[in-house]
């Protein structure tokens, strides 16, 4: 049990937890330190009060004079006031404050008592004021309030101790036995102090961690390409991060409590984001809780520009809570485009090649057929006349002729199309070629009266 | 306030080093500060015992008991004369003292409390609370002693003065029941009351007084009378 009570919480000199759990430490003793200062004074109108009820006269004869326990009441009651609540006031949290707190504190309990005329109910005074010291959370303060506790039983015990056991002539280990409750009550009042430190220690540890996830959090959230905006279930923004502001040109304070449709989206589209956000409230928990559409945007200056809304709702303990990512589009959009254009251009050059090679096919069968025909022909009829065989191998030349040519052509076009085509400059009559290639087509293009 | 928060006003968070008065000009003052005002308290605190326990002056009370008193005993029984001044605060330890020895020698003594009732005093001031407090003793009588006779007969000085007398007069015991002023507890006159018997014999015991001067004592110097009168609202 005891091990389990004071398990010791490790904390890293200097670390954020440590300073947390400094900074903890200094506020419970500047507390209590007030607390105390005001508890002193209330002690002090208390015990004058008691003296007053209690003693206010002493009698000399047939005259009386203010009782000395009403003037120690006062003066030695405001005199042990005074110091505690100097410290207390100019210097809070320190080890000298709490531990004149302590030794004070019990002085005045003995007062109380000496007041009282030794009542043993005033004797409760000093286990509620040990039990008071422990808020402190610092056994050590304890230590010279029980010392002096023993060393006052030890001492009257020697030179007056009817005054406090009651007897002329007691044991002498009397003083011990009342020691020994003070230390009885001691004890669990320095094992609650360790607790109530270890708890504290857990606590810093607890809230650095929670600290350093939230400072990882955030920077995420403001790294992030995309907006990343936190609304409430009526769609007032409640979080904004910087790139939401980069992307809408809205600052945060210009946004929060505004509702999202009306900052980020055009009236026509408003209607979209309540769709998406009671579509990803219905479907919270599947994998298809992230409710997405593609739709125009509007930043500050009312310029419209694509964007895609993520809509993911987030059940908290203070109300559903939605989580909006909004992605500009832009830049796909216009990746999109180009692909689609190249696309288009590829396949328009596809058909082309088709139509070409379709085109091409029949013109470079039929000298090939010829070739062959013809060679076959020939092959075939060896006792074939001169002049026929003259007349065959006069096809195959032609037919061969227009097929290289026809080849020539095919691969000049290739080397165009690549780009490595050479041209040869030489002179030339450019009234020929046309005359050329007029008399060439005329018979076709008169068939077809062009 | 978030919980962890550091406030920037909270101060450097070693209690120790951080203590900026321990700076050595500032050590100092406070050092003497704190010693005169230790010395203040010891000062008080001596003052307040010197009044504990300074006994009262001590009365003479005659061997054989005068007639005033005489008359009072109503039975064989020892008589036990408790003097009070009506309005000593101290005297409610003796009164308390008072009952847990009549409790412890039950029916054994006569006990008597004389109440002094000073010239030019009211009734009211001499049965105030001390009075009831002692009419709610059981078996305790009471006497309202008129101009301090009973005081003077037997030259009591302090309140809480105790004088025992045997059945046949003899004086056996004068002192207090207290230990102290206004303090409860063991003493010489309750242990005397609780361990006497029939066969004790010898000197009269005595033990100190802790309580108020009674009127009927003046000083060496003036008699009683032009004291109370010269004293008197």
């Amino acid at each position: 049990m005891p091990h389990r009570i004071m398990k010791p919480v490790n904390i890293a000199p200097n670390s954020r937890a440590d300073i947390l759990f400094k900074s903890y430490q200094q506020r419970i003793y500047r507390r209590t330190d007030r607390m105390f200062a005001v508890l002193m004074v209330i002690q002090w109108f208390a015990l004058m009060a008691a003296a007053y009820w209690i003693s206010p006269l002493t009698w000399k004869g047939n005259v009386s004079h203010i009782h000395p326990h009403l003037s120690l009441a006062i003066y030695m009651g405001g005199a042990l006031c005074l110091l505690p609540v100097f410290l207390a006031w100019r210097m809070p949290g320190q080890v000298i404050t709490r531990h004149v707190i302590g030794i004070v504190q019990v002085l005045f309990s003995g007062l109380l008592i000496h007041v009282t005329g030794g009542r043993i109910e005033t004797h409760f005074h000093i286990f509620g004021s040990l039990a008071f010291l422990a808020i402190y959370r610092d056994w050590t303060v304890l230590v010279p309030a029980t010392i002096i506790v023993a060393a006052d039983h030890f001492i009257r015990g020697i030179f007056w101790p009817e005054s406090v056991f009651g007897l002329a002539a007691p044991d002498h280990w009397r003083w011990i036995e009342h020691a020994g409750w003070v230390l009885f009550e001691d004890t669990f009042l320095i094992i609650a102090c360790f607790q109530g430190v270890a708890d504290a220690r857990r606590m810093a540890v607890q809230t650095a961690a929670l600290e350093e996830n939230s400072k990882w959090r955030h920077l995420m959230v403001e790294s992030s390409p995309d907006a990343v905006i936190t609304i409430d279930h009526l769609a007032n923004v409640i979080e904004w991060n910087g790139t939401a502001s980069k992307l809408f040109g809205w600052t945060a304070f210009e946004v929060i409590g505004h509702p999202l449709g009306a900052m980020v989206l055009p009236p026509r589209h408003r209607h979209l984001l309540a769709e998406k956000m009671d579509q990803s409230l219905r479907s919270i928990g599947s994998p298809n809780s992230i409710a997405r559409v593609e739709i125009e945007g509007t930043n500050k200056s009312g310029k419209e520009f694509p964007i895609e809304i993520a809509v993911s709702a987030i059940p908290t303990d203070m109300g559903t809570r939605f989580c909006v990512f909004i992605h500009d589009t832009s830049e796909r959009r216009q990746a999109e485009q180009i692909l689609r254009e190249a696309k288009e251009a590829a396949e328009l050059a596809n058909q082309a090649k088709s139509d070409f090679l379709a085109n091409m096919s029949h013109e470079i069968r039929t000298p090939l057929n010829g070739i062959l025909g013809f060679t076959e022909l020939l092959l075939r009829s060896a006792d074939r006349d001169v002049e026929t065989r003259k007349n065959f191998l006069q096809t195959i030349h032609s037919s061969g002729t227009h097929l290289l040519k026809l080849i020539n052509d095919i691969l000049d076009l290739s080397k165009i199309e690549a780009g490595q085509f050479v041209i040869e400059k030489e002179r030339c009559s450019p009234h020929r070629i046309i005359a050329e290639a007029v008399s060439l087509l005329r018979v076709r293009a008169q068939e077809k009266c062009l | 306030m978030a919980e962890g928060t550091v406030l920037a006003n909270d101060p450097p968070t070693d209690g120790i080093t951080s203590f900026h008065w321990c700076r050595r000009p500032a050590i100092v003052p406070l050092t003497l500060a704190m010693m005169g005002w230790s010395a203040c308290i010891l000062f008080a605190l001596g003052m307040s015992l010197d009044f504990t326990w300074r006994a009262g002056e001590a009365g003479n009370p005659p061997a054989h008991w005068p007639n005033e008193i005489a008359v009072l005993q109503s039975s064989q029984k020892p008589l036990v004369l408790v003097f009070l001044h009506p309005q000593c605060p101290c005297s409610r330890a003796t009164l308390d003292e008072l009952a847990l020895a009549m409790a412890h020698t039950r029916g054994r003594f006569h006990y008597v409390a004389i109440f002094e009732h000073p010239e030019g005093r009211s009734d009211e001031w001499t049965k105030a609370e001390l009075w009831k407090r002692a009419e709610a003793i059981p078996g305790l009588s009471l006497i309202d002693d008129d101009h301090g006779k009973l005081v003077r007969s037997v030259n009591a000085r302090t309140s809480g003065d105790t004088v025992i007398y045997s059945p046949e007069g003899l004086l056996l015991f004068h002192g207090g029941l207290t230990p102290g002023r206004d303090h409860r507890g063991a003493n010489p006159g309750r242990a005397f009351l609780e361990s006497w018997s029939e066969k004790s014999s010898g000197e009269p015991v005595t033990a100190p007084v802790f309580g108020c001067p009674l009127c009927a004592a003046p000083p060496v110097t003036s008699s009683p009378q032009e004291e109370c009168i010269r004293h008197a609202p």
